[in-house]
């Protein structure tokens, strides 16, 4: 699937949906009063290309969460049917790959999870997934785990 | 073997970059600890010439 027919097939949730979304999710997987949140994350500067911040969700998840593997990671989110996608709003002068954002960095989106998995290359690698009920996630890192040769993959809330 | 240097200067790491043929993918202030990264110092996310990623250390500035 090109990237147009991607954009075609998902939709493109600007605000305020979109920081509706990245709202709830925060309250329901992210420690918030984590200092690396408080000091960090919740502190964006200004960038060359905007307000970001840096550091990641992931990095305030809270407990429990279990690594899994990518095949997991695919198993579960096609097991659900529609989701939100998300990443984090980090800057270009950070993450200095070309084109990496094909989104706008603040934007959410929602569509069928089998389409989302299948053109996760077009996310950033840290991208969040979830659905309405805001009970579960999956999280793709940019992490990686040597020893599976791929990427870090982590699930929380009720999904397996 | 997990292709993490360590080096206590960016000029340094520049150099190993330019030879060995690395792109930048990213510059991290670090993870925190306990968390999902061991990274847990300022550190490059990088490619090698070959398409492999790595980690290398940096002297926060």
């Amino acid at each position: 699937m090109t990237l147009d027919e991607f954009k075609m097939a998902i939709q493109v949730l600007q605000e305020p949906a979109a920081s509706e979304v990245r709202a709830k999710y925060i309250l329901q997987f992210i420690n918030t009063q984590h200092e690396f949140y408080i000091n960090v994350i919740s502190k964006p500067k200004q960038f060359s290309d905007g307000i970001c911040y840096e550091g990641y969700l992931w990095d305030c998840l809270r407990q429990p969460f279990t690594i899994i593997t990518f095949a997991d990671f695919i198993r579960d989110l096609v097991g659900h049917d529609q989701v939100f996608a998300f990443w984090d709003v980090h800057s270009r002068d950070r993450i200095l790959v070309p084109d990496y954002w094909h989104f706008p960095k603040s934007a959410a989106l929602s569509g069928p999870a089998k389409i989302i998995a299948e053109n996760l290359n077009y996310l950033p690698e840290d991208t969040y997934i979830c659905d309405n009920s805001f009970s579960w996630t999956l999280i793709a890192t940019h992490e990686m785990d040597y020893k599976r040769n791929e990427r870090v993959y982590v699930r929380a809330g009720e999904t397996g | 073997v997990l292709p993490i240097f360590r080096a206590d200067l960016v000029s340094q790491t520049d150099l190993q970059y330019t030879q060995a043929g690395a792109k930048t993918k990213e510059i991290s202030l670090g993870h925190p600890p306990g968390g999902v990264s061991s990274h847990t110092y300022a550190h490059i996310n990088f490619f090698t010439k070959e398409g492999i990623k790595g980690t290398i250390q940096i002297k926060p500035f």
